[in-house]
């Protein structure tokens, strides 16, 4: 059983980055997972502080004791604010030429690092998962990579980011690198970027759009 | 009542030093993260973690006022 010590060590002490290995994406979850947990600790806060105000001010006149609990009521709300902010803050996903990597910080309660090479990876699936009105007009969600690796984990789950459509196209590009006997990844949305098409329909239907297109 | 009282006060300041000296660990722990994995949090992110250990002693104190005042 290895110690976090062991699994979690200095950049500095690591072998350097390969000299052809490139970050190709850094990215955290959207900004707009934050706001529901800190909407949630305001709210709370102003009904408890409310049900003490109405206890200890109206029914027993207690302004000290008011004061104190009120207080202890704010400290908590701003502790948990600031750990929301921080686990945010910690949380990202690398892409680099070589592998992806997710961090997972969480001072005081966990570390969590999962880094995948790419070249010792089989074969990949790369899913994007829009749901939802808000993540549609947010352009927030999903991006899936599954490999066929022997360990325990299948999936790579690039979670809320913002557009997952664009980062599925850069994975495919990324994941496709090593292996260029197969076929192009398919996505089926159209992007931004013109150069990216509609791969599979246009292999099987060169002069045909389908409609779709 | 007055004993209630005074036992509601201690229970306060007790959170609230237990508190201080989470938000204390945190923040010296968010602090490694940028020794050891080299995620610097923003300076706003960091003001706010010492604005919360020190407002969680300003607080302890405050409600240590309140205990005195009682007992004196």
């Amino acid at each position: 059983m290895l110690n976090d010590y062991q699994i979690i060590k200095k950049i500095g002490d690591g072998p350097a980055l390969h000299k052809e290995e490139k970050i190709l994406l850094r990215k955290r979850q959207h900004w707009l997972v934050l706001i529901m947990p800190v909407f949630f600790s305001i709210i709370i806060a102003i009904v408890v502080s409310s049900f003490l105000y109405y206890l200890l001010i109206l029914k027993i006149s207690q302004v000290g004791l008011f004061i104190s609990s009120a207080l202890i009521v704010i400290l908590i709300t701003s502790s948990a604010i600031a750990k929301i902010l921080v686990d945010w803050h910690c949380h990202f996903y690398i892409l680099t030429t070589n592998r992806i990597l997710e961090v997972c910080y969480k001072p005081l309660f966990s570390n969590y690092i999962n880094n995948v090479i790419l070249n010792q990876v089989k074969s990949t699936e790369i899913d994007i998962e829009i749901t939802g009105i808000i993540n549609q007009l947010l352009d927030m969600g999903n991006v899936i990579i599954t490999f066929d690796r022997p360990t325990h984990q299948e999936e790579f789950r690039l979670m809320n980011i913002k557009d997952p459509k664009e980062i599925g196209f850069l994975m495919s590009d990324a994941l496709d690198i090593e292996k260029p006997d197969m076929m192009d990844a398919p996505i089926w949305y159209k992007p931004k970027n013109e150069s990216h098409r509609f791969k599979i329909t246009e292999e099987i239907f060169p002069r045909h759009s389908l409609g779709v297109a | 009542m007055n004993f209630l009282y005074i036992a509601f006060y201690t229970a306060t300041i007790a959170i609230s030093t237990i508190l201080g000296i989470y938000n204390l660990l945190f923040a010296i722990y968010s602090k490694k993260a940028k020794n050891e994995l080299i995620i610097a949090l923003p300076n706003s992110l960091e003001k706010l973690l010492i604005v919360n250990v020190f407002i969680s002693f300003v607080f302890v104190t405050i409600i240590l006022f309140f205990i005195l005042k009682l007992i004196l």
